[in-house]
C-alpha cells in the first residue's frame, strides 16, 4: 500500500487570496467514482487557474477523456504562491480538484506546455504532488508523466522530467494511449510496467519517449545530434494530426470557472492550422494544414454550448478567424439567432484590413471596446522579410474604416529584433503610428485619440524559418527599446515594451536542449515560480542557477546557427520539411514574399504529402 | 411577477464571492430558460438582487434573492427548474410571491441569526457561559475594526446585539445581530469581545466556523 498523504483541510482556504481557484465544484465539472474508474488521469495546467480555465485545448481534452466511461480526467492548476506556502506549512500534498486525490496516486499525469515560462511551475507541481522530478528516478508506483501542446515541439529543456511527449493534436491520440494503458492493465491485473507501456506507446504517430533517445555532444560541448537507445524508436518522431475536425470530438459543455478568469465565455474553434506563412510564427508551422469546421458543425456547437453554459458571449477561436472561409455567414447567423437573447460574439484576432474592421464593427454594435491590429513590423521591407503580407495602404484603409465606425482607441502590435531589422525599420513603427494619427485628425472626430503601440521582443522558435537565428543581445534589446521611446513626439501615441530579462529567458528555453533541465531544477529549488508574471519573476535566481550549472546563456539565446548545424529538436517532425524552412529563410534574406497556399500556389512545405492531409476549407474562397 | 427565494450556500460554495454568486445565478437562470425580466441598457442583465452579501468562507441556510419574471409562472416550478442548474452547495429552499411594487429587498434587511463554532480549551469552554452573561449585562461593548480605507476605528456594537447564547450541548455560540444599513454588527466583532473578556488572543480566520442561520427581512 502507498503511504497516506495529508490533504489540506477545507477551512484552511480562509488564508488564501482567491480560494475558488482550489475548490473545483464548477458547473459542468465531471466527477467520477475512483473505485469505478479503470484508468484515472490527472491533467495539470502549469499556470494559475485563471489562465488555465481560459484555455480551450484543456477543455477539449477534459471532454474527450471523460466521455470514455472507463476513464477519467481530473484537473489541477499551478498553486499561486500563497496557496503553495499554505500547502508547505501544513505539509499537505497537491491534489486534483475533482476528487481531491494526491497527484502521486494517479497512474497518469499530463501537462500542457503552452509557454516556456511555465517550466518552473511544472517542476513545482511534480514536487508538491510528491512525484520524483526526474523520469529516470520514478518508481513503478509513481505516475507516468505526459506532456503536449506547442512546447512539445521542443521539449528538450524539460525532457528529463517527462516520460512521454505527444506531438500535435491531442484529441485522438490521448484516448488511444489510455486504451493502450487499459489493455495492459487488464493483462497484468494491476498497473502495467511503465517500460512496456512506453515501448508500445512509442509505436503511435505523435508519441515521443525522451528516454529512448540520447543527445551527443563534442569536446566543445556542441550538440551533435541525437542517438536512439531503443532499436524500434521512430526517427524522426511524427506528429499526430486530426485530418477532419468535423469528425473530431468537441465539448458539449464547458466548465464554468469561478472568479475572474481571462476568457470567461463560450468558445467554438473555427479551424486549426494557419497557412498565412508568417516566418516568425511557430503556430503557423506546427499546426499545418488549415482544417476548417463546417458552418453547420459550428452553428450546432454554438447552440449546444450556449444552452449548456448560459454564457452571454461566444468567442470565435482560431489562429486567424478572419480567414475562415465562411466568417461572414457565421457571424451574421450567430448575431441573428442569439442577438435577441443578449448573446454577443467576440473575435479574438483580427486581420489588418478593412474587411476585418467591417466585421468587427458588426459584432461590436453595442460596446465599442478598443480595436487591436498586428502589423508586426513598421516598414514594408521588414514585413516582406517576415512574410506578413500586409501593405501600408491596407493598414491605412483598415484604420480609416475603424475611425469612421467610431473607434478612437487603437492597439497596434509590433515586434522588435526581427531578422535584418535596422534603426530605420524601428523609426518606421513610429512613423506609421503618426500617419495613423494624421488620418484620425483629418476626420476631425470628437473624442481623444489613443494609439497604443505594444512592441514585444522577437524570440526565435524551433520549426520556423527563423529557427537558426539568435536573439539580439539583451543590451541591444534595451538600446532599441530606448531608441523607439526617444522617437515618440505625438502625445496620442503610447509605447509599451516587454521586459528584457523575460525575453532573454524565453530565448534560452526556446532553442534549448537537455542540458537545461538541471538549470530548471536548480532555479525551482532556489524559488523560481510563475516566471511569466512580473510580480513573481526573479531573474536573479535564474542567473544564479544558469551560472551554477555552467550553462552558457548567450550561446543558447543569441548564437545564430549554421544551416548545416544539427538542431536539438530535429528528431521531432512538425510536418514542414527542413528544405522548406531553409528556402523560407533564404526568401526572407531576399525580402521576398510567399503566398498563402489556401489562396495561391502550394509552396511545398511538405505536410500534405508526408501526412496525407490537405487544406480543408468549408467553402472555396473568392479572395 | 416578483418572487422572493430563500437559498442555502454551503460546502465548497462558501468560498465563492458575492460577485461570483451573482454570475452563477445569472448563468443558471439562462440555462433554466426561465422568462426572466431583463434590465434596460447596453448590457441587459437579469432583474435579480440578493438581500445581503455573505462573506467568503461563511455558510448560510437562509439567504434571500429577489427575482423578476416577465410572465407569471408557478413559483414552485421556478424553484425546481433553477435547482437543476445550481452547483452542489447552492440550493433554493423556499419561495413566495412578492407584491409588484414593494421596496427593494436590500432595503428591508433587519438582522441575522448566526451559529458559530470556535476551538476552545476545556477551561474556556467552562467559562463561556459566564463570559456571555457578562457581555449581555454590559451597557456598552466597544470593538475595533478597519474601515474601508484600512484605518482602525472603534464602535459600540451593544445596540445591535439582539441576543447571544451559549449552547452547551453543541458547543456553539448563537447570536442574533442587527445587520441593517443603520447598524451592521458582524459576528466576528462579537467574537472579538468574547476573546477580550477571556483575556486571550482573537481566533484566527481559519478557526472560525461561522454559519448564518437566516436573515430577517422586514416585509
Amino acid at each position: 500500500m502507498q503511504e497516506q498523504h495529508h490533504i489540506l483541510q477545507d477551512s484552511k482556504l480562509a488564508n488564501v487570496h482567491k480560494p475558488t481557484r482550489y475548490i473545483g465544484n464548477e458547473i459542468n465539472q465531471i466527477v467520477k467514482d475512483p473505485l469505478q474508474t479503470e484508468v484515472r488521469m490527472a491533467f495539470a495546467f502549469p499556470d494559475v487557474y485563471d489562465i488555465g480555465m481560459s484555455h480551450l485545448g484543456s477543455k477539449i481534452l477534459y471532454h474527450v477523456v471523460n466521455r470514455l466511461e472507463w476513464a477519467s480526467m481530473e484537473r489541477v492548476y499551478a498553486p499561486w504562491p500563497d496557496y503553495e506556502a499554505l500547502l508547505r506549512r501544513e505539509e499537505a500534498v497537491l491534489t486534483t480538484l475533482e476528487n481531491k486525490t494526491p497527484l502521486c496516486e494517479f497512474p497518469l499525469l499530463g501537462f500542457t506546455l503552452q509557454y516556456e515560462l511555465t517550466y518552473s511551475n511544472l517542476v513545482n507541481i511534480l514536487d508538491l504532488g510528491r512525484i520524483s522530478l526526474y523520469a529516470k528516478d520514478r518508481l513503478e508506483t509513481e505516475p507516468i508523466i505526459l506532456a503536449g501542446g506547442p512546447g512539445a515541439f521542443n521539449p528538450e529543456p524539460i525532457a528529463d522530467f517527462l516520460d512521454l511527449v505527444v506531438l500535435g493534436d491531442g484529441e485522438e491520440i490521448l484516448p488511444q494511449l489510455l486504451h493502450l494503458y487499459r489493455n495492459l492493465q487488464k493483462k497484468y491485473q494491476k498497473r502495467p510496467p511503465r517500460q512496456e507501456f512506453l515501448m508500445k506507446a512509442a509505436e503511435f504517430d505523435g508519441v515521443y519517449v525522451p528516454a529512448f533517445y540520447m543527445p551527443k555532444y563534442d569536446e566543445q560541448h556542441t550538440f551533435q545530434g541525437i542517438e536512439r537507445l531503443v532499436e524500434n524508436a521512430p526517427m524522426p518522431v511524427r506528429r499526430a494530426i486530426v485530418k477532419d475536425l468535423n469528425q473530431a470530438e468537441y465539448p458539449d459543455a464547458l466548465l464554468l470557472p469561478y472568479g475572474e478568469v481571462i476568457h470567461d465565455r463560450a468558445m467554438i474553434e473555427l479551424f486549426r492550422g494557419c497557412t498565412a506563412g508568417c516566418r516568425f510564427c511557430q503556430a503557423g508551422c506546427i499546426y499545418r494544414p488549415v482544417r476548417e469546421r463546417s458552418l453547420e458543425t459550428l452553428l450546432n456547437q454554438a447552440k449546444i454550448l450556449i444552452q449548456s453554459t448560459g454564457y452571454d458571449e461566444i468567442s470565435l477561436i482560431s489562429l486567424s478567424s478572419m480567414d475562415y472561409s465562411q466568417i461572414e455567414s457565421l457571424v451574421d447567423t450567430l448575431l441573428h439567432d442569439y442577438g435577441c437573447q443578449g448573446v454577443g460574439v467576440a473575435l479574438p484576432s483580427l486581420r489588418v484590413d478593412s474587411f476585418s474592421v467591417d466585421i468587427a464593427e458588426k459584432v461590436q454594435q453595442v460596446r465599442k471596446s478598443g480595436l487591436t491590429l498586428a502589423p508586426e513590423a513598421g516598414s514594408q521591407r521588414l514585413r516582406n522579410i517576415i512574410n506578413k503580407r500586409v501593405s501600408e495602404s491596407q493598414i491605412m484603409e483598415a484604420v480609416s474604416g475603424a475611425f469612421d465606425a467610431g473607434w478612437s482607441s487603437l492597439k497596434l502590435y509590433f515586434m522588435l529584433g526581427l531578422p535584418g531589422e535596422t534603426d530605420a525599420d524601428l523609426a518606421e513603427i513610429i512613423r506609421l503610428a503618426e500617419r495613423i494619427a494624421g488620418v484620425y485628425r483629418q476626420k476631425k472626430r470628437q473624442g481623444r485619440l489613443r494609439i497604443s503601440i505594444s512592441v514585444s521582443t522577437f524570440v526565435p522558435k524551433p520549426h520556423t524559418p527563423f529557427q537558426w537565428m539568435g536573439q539580439i543581445s539583451p543590451e541591444e534589446i534595451r538600446r532599441r527599446q530606448q531608441l523607439l521611446r526617444s522617437m515618440i513626439r505625438d502625445r496620442a501615441i503610447e509605447l509599451s515594451t516587454h521586459d528584457v530579462n523575460t525575453s532573454d529567458l524565453e530565448a534560452l528555453f526556446s532553442r534549448g536542449d537537455r542540458r537545461l533541465s538541471a538549470v530548471i531544477e536548480r532555479a525551482h529549488e532556489l524559488g523560481a515560480r510563475f516566471d511569466g508574471w512580473t510580480e513573481h519573476f526573479r531573474f536573479d535566481l535564474w542567473k544564479r542557477a544558469i551560472e551554477e550549472c555552467g550553462v552558457d546563456h548567450r550561446y543558447y539565446a543569441n548564437h545564430t546557427k549554421e544551416i548545416t548545424e544539427v538542431l536539438p529538436w530535429e528528431h521531432l517532425d512538425s510536418g514542414v520539411r527542413k528544405e522548406w524552412l531553409v528556402e523560407q529563410w533564404d526568401l526572407a534574406l531576399k525580402e521576398l514574399e510567399t503566398d498563402d497556399c489556401r489562396f495561391g500556389p502550394c509552396s511545398l512545405c511538405g505536410v500534405c504529402m508526408d501526412y496525407g492531409v490537405q487544406n480543408l476549407l468549408d467553402k472555396e474562397s473568392n479572395r | 411577477m416578483k418572487l422572493l427565494l430563500m437559498f442555502r450556500k454551503a460546502s465548497a460554495l462558501r468560498w465563492i464571492s458575492h460577485l461570483d454568486l451573482i454570475k452563477v445565478f445569472e448563468k443558471a437562470l439562462r440555462r433554466a430558460e426561465l422568462p426572466i425580466a431583463l434590465s434596460q441598457g447596453f448590457n441587459p442583465r437579469p432583474k435579480m438582487s440578493i438581500a445581503l452579501p455573505l462573506p467568503v468562507g461563511t455558510t448560510s441556510s437562509g439567504e434571500y434573492m429577489e427575482l423578476e419574471l416577465e410572465e407569471s409562472m408557478d413559483p414552485l416550478l421556478v424553484v425546481k427548474k433553477l435547482n437543476l442548474q445550481l452547483p452542489e452547495g447552492l440550493h433554493m429552499m423556499q419561495v413566495q410571491v412578492l407584491p409588484e411594487r414593494g421596496p427593494a429587498i436590500m432595503s428591508v434587511v433587519d438582522s441575522s441569526f448566526y451559529e458559530i463554532k470556535i476551538p476552545l480549551s476545556e477551561e474556556e469552554t467552562a467559562k463561556m457561559g459566564s463570559v456571555i452573561t457578562t457581555l449581555q449585562q454590559k451597557s456598552e461593548i466597544t470593538v475595533d475594526y478597519l474601515n474601508k480605507e484600512g484605518r482602525k476605528k472603534s464602535m459600540d456594537i451593544k445596540p445591535g446585539v439582539r441576543s447571544i447564547s451559549w449552547q452547551m450541548d453543541t458547543n456553539k455560540i448563537e447570536m442574533h445581530l442587527e445587520t441593517s444599513s443603520r447598524l451592521f454588527v458582524r459576528p466576528n466583532y462579537v467574537l472579538q469581545a468574547i476573546a477580550a473578556e477571556m483575556y486571550r488572543e482573537e481566533w484566527k480566520i481559519d478557526e472560525m466556523d461561522i454559519h448564518r442561520v437566516r436573515i430577517v427581512l422586514h416585509i
